[in-house]
């Protein structure tokens, strides 16, 4: 079921009215009987591979809590295996298998290991990591084992989180299971607000440039170098608008109700520095891949080399936790370098920066962040390495015989999948969206628009509402990050 | 909670009323599946011959040629499941009617639209014919709303134009689509027949084969019943579409209907490579012009309406 779907609005209407009309005691039943109806909706038969695993981490955390020494490591470590394990078969397999094949082709040898026909059930890597945060947590003992094996599958499953995230810990999620929310006027109102919002980057701008961005990156060699730039530059701001939307109705739909989700972005488009990026982008993730990984690792407690090393690695991994393709891993391996190289020249550059007296300029500094991010997305998009590849080195090739062809008043608009005025839209929406994002990190947003006259206000409703009919994309898209 | 109540009530009346009146408006528009449901339910009591089929029937088969009363109910991308469902739907309220012509091409026994990307058209039938696929979405808001059904984007075009819109085309009261060619160079060649056959072998699937000859099997059962006539037709082509078909699932086709057609004992009549369709005769590589419907229509009534049925077969 997708949230930019007739049947989740019906599911959401339902299941909200019912949620505020039961005592609070019961309202954890409703809540997971709507999430496994909300997951059943995709494929039934993967509520059972969610199911396995809850039931091993329900009973891991309380064994780990209950048990001394090494028995507690040796439960996390079942765990861990359980849930691991579970996500390399389903994702990474045949991956791994088609690697293998590949590299004995390569010594004239046949793979005699079979191909598995499996699709990966939706969400399963956000599953993954928000149940592996329980059973890590408890092992560390800040957070006791959930006694209550509904609240637990709730924790996992709960459903305006459950296929994309925000990953949450059990620290922030857990507990307010147990809390007891009242209808709040100014919570519903908004949480409705921003499930609007996200609504409308989903359907008006991320499913508009995808139109232009599939047409393009399906099919890069009958394009030129322009339209490889623009499809690039659209699929930056489309994954953001995608993934973001998804998690502002996400965080909507659980504030409505009471729920406090964490914040998945924040302005990342508008940061100086790849690391700062990091620190506004997939935030529930990065922060994921730190304490659990990063820490792990040694993090930046060790030699420098070792910290350059362990910053590398966990961008290669985050790479792979994206999808089974090399496509991602090259991907996660640029931001990593990005990252190790910047953090390597910083000094050198500061002073270069302050002899150009350049430094005084912060909009060169997004910029160039920009067109690294987005250099980086025109790996996770293409659909292959090769495909990449020849996107990367076409991408500003033809230019100049573009240029020549400018000057000279021919087209060099080819067709992208939108007309003239399509592009143009697409362009001020663009436009539009980084001018909201930019008030939002200098103003809150929220706030102002209280202070706005009702007639503003209800324009601007109105205006939303009537833009996202009409101007939206209903194709029944799926979020890109449903995939993984 | 009364607050909120209220103000959601200021946000829902006037965006209702504004798309209840979309709807209403959009209900009126005329396109090619009511203006064919209008006719037909309008035809019903005279109609003698019935076509049913794709595109290259639509295009292709003009009752008017036909010694007695027909109609042409078929249209563009039509599958055996929606035949099946229009014709069961329709066959009792239909007294004089003594053939139905049933239109297999090369892709048929393989289609559904549901697959392809012409899958909005499932909507349409729901909507006007009040038939459903039954794999379609059952919350998917264009098998209720006009509004969605033909997108928010050109309805508004719509809005703008006061709702004056033509949908129907140069589709006649008959059912068949005149399409005149004044000049067809461009469509005709082998590349763009490649391309249209690749294009329809990249929407047959083989998992469909089975619920297509299953559907073909009700209908002329069905038909043979109430003792109507059914006959199966391949419309010609021309050679630089013809040569491009995969032989092994051409073989098959043909294998799946003259098995049928002994089964149930009716006659199969192949035009595909007939040799008297030439150029002059089409609109493109698979689709007749005016002058080939002509033609092909004639032939229909000659071979399958004027001929006894026991004394020719193909």
């Amino acid at each position: 079921m997708l949230f930019n779907s007739f049947h989740f609005l019906i599911f959401f209407l339902v299941i909200t009215t019912s949620y505020f009309a039961l005592p609070y005691n019961k309202r954890w039943i409703l809540l997971l009987a709507a999430s496994c109806y909300f997951y059943m909706a995709f494929v039934p038969i993967y509520i059972l591979i969610l199911g396995f695993t809850i039931v091993i981490d329900y009973f891991a955390g309380i064994y780990i809590e209950d048990a001394i020494g090494k028995q507690r490591k040796l439960f996390l470590i079942i765990s861990l295996i359980a849930n691991l394990g579970v996500l390399s078969i389903f994702k990474y397999y045949n991956f791994l298998n088609e690697t293998c094949s590949f590299l004995l082709q390569g010594f004239g040898l046949e793979n005699p290991i079979p191909y598995l026909s499996i699709l990966l059930p939706i969400g399963l890597s956000f599953h993954t990591f928000q149940a592996m945060s329980y059973t890590i947590e408890v092992y560390r003992g800040r957070q006791p084992a959930e006694r209550h094996f509904g609240i637990y599958s709730l924790y996992v499953m709960f459903y305006p989180q459950l296929v994309a995230g925000p990953i949450e810990r059990p620290q922030n999620l857990l507990h307010q299971f147990r809390e007891k929310f009242d209808f709040d006027y100014n919570r519903v109102t908004s949480g409705l607000r921003l499930m609007t919002w996200g609504l409308f980057k989903k359907v008006v701008i991320a499913d508009r440039l995808a139109i232009v961005v599939d047409n393009v990156y399906n099919n890069p060699y009958e394009h030129n170098s322009l339209s490889l730039i623009i499809a690039t530059v659209f699929f930056t701001f489309q994954i953001f608008c995608d993934f973001s939307g998804y998690s502002d109705m996400a965080i909507g739909a659980a504030r409505i109700m009471g729920f406090r989700l964490m914040t998945n972005f924040d302005t990342p488009y508008q940061s100086k520095t790849i690391q700062e990026f990091w620190k506004h982008w997939h935030i529930s993730l990065s922060t994921w891949f730190k304490d659990y990984f990063y820490i792990w690792l040694g993090g930046n407690r060790v030699t420098v080399p070792r910290w350059y090393l362990n910053l590398f690695l966990v961008f290669l991994v985050s790479g792979l936790w994206h999808g089974a393709s090399w496509t991602f891993i090259i991907w996660g391996a640029l931001h990593g370098f990005y990252l190790v190289f910047g953090l390597a020249t910083k000094n050198f550059r500061m002073k270069i920066n302050q002899f150009l007296g350049i430094d005084r300029f912060d909009f060169l500094s997004v910029l160039i962040t920009f067109c690294l991010v987005a250099f980086a997305w025109i790996f996770f998009r293409a659909n292959g390495v090769q495909t990449a590849f020849y996107i990367a080195s076409h991408i500003f090739t033809g230019l100049p015989f573009l240029w020549h062809k400018m000057i000279n008043h021919q087209s060099v608009f080819e067709n992208m999948g939108l007309d003239k005025y399509g592009l143009i839209l697409s362009v001020l929406l663009i436009i539009f969206l980084e001018s909201v994002q930019f008030l939002q990190k200098h103003k809150n947003l929220s706030r102002l628009f209280k202070t706005f006259p009702t007639i503003v206000r209800w324009s601007l409703y109105y205006g939303i509402i009537l833009t996202m009919l009409f101007a939206g994309v209903f194709e029944k898209r799926q979020f890109i990050y449903f995939q993984f | 909670m009364k607050k909120f109540f209220i103000k959601s009530l200021y946000l829902v009346i006037p965006l209702s009323l504004f798309v209840w009146t979309m709807e209403n408006n959009l209900g009126r528009v005329k396109n090619r599946y009511n203006f064919k449901r209008n006719c037909l339910e309008e035809q019903l009591d005279s109609i003698q011959v019935l076509v049913l089929g794709s595109s290259q029937v639509t295009f292709g088969v003009n009752p008017d040629y036909f010694c007695m009363k027909g109609f042409n109910l078929s249209n563009i991308s039509q599958t055996l499941f929606y035949d099946t469902r229009l014709t069961m739907k329709y066959v009792d309220r239909m007294p004089k009617l003594k053939f139905v012509v049933i239109n297999i091409s090369y892709f048929t026994l393989g289609s559904q639209i549901y697959d392809g990307i012409e899958s909005w058209r499932d909507y349409y039938y729901s909507q006007f014919w009040d038939i459903n696929y039954p794999e379609l979405d059952k919350f998917e808001l264009k098998r209720y709303s006009k509004l969605f059904l033909y997108t928010p984007s050109t309805s508004l075009s719509y809005l703008l134009k006061g709702f004056d819109v033509n949908l129907v085309g140069d589709l006649r009261r008959n059912g068949y689509y005149w399409v005149n060619t004044s000049d067809n160079t461009l469509s005709i060649n082998d590349s763009v027949g490649l391309y249209r056959v690749r294009f329809h072998e990249k929407h047959y699937h083989d998992s469909r084969f089975n619920e297509n000859v299953k559907d073909l099997k009700e209908l002329i059962g069905y038909l043979k019943k109430r003792g109507i006539v059914p006959a199966i037709v391949t419309p010609p082509v021309l050679p630089t579409y013809s040569k491009f078909v995969d032989v092994k699932r051409y073989g098959k086709n043909t294998r799946a209907i003259e098995q049928l057609c002994t089964t149930f004992d009716i006659r199969y009549f192949n035009y595909f490579t007939d040799t008297s369709f030439d150029k002059t005769d089409f609109t493109d590589n698979d689709h007749l012009n005016f002058l080939g419907a002509a033609k092909f229509s004639s032939r229909i009534n000659r071979d399958i309406l004027r001929s006894k049925p026991d004394s020719i077969g193909q």
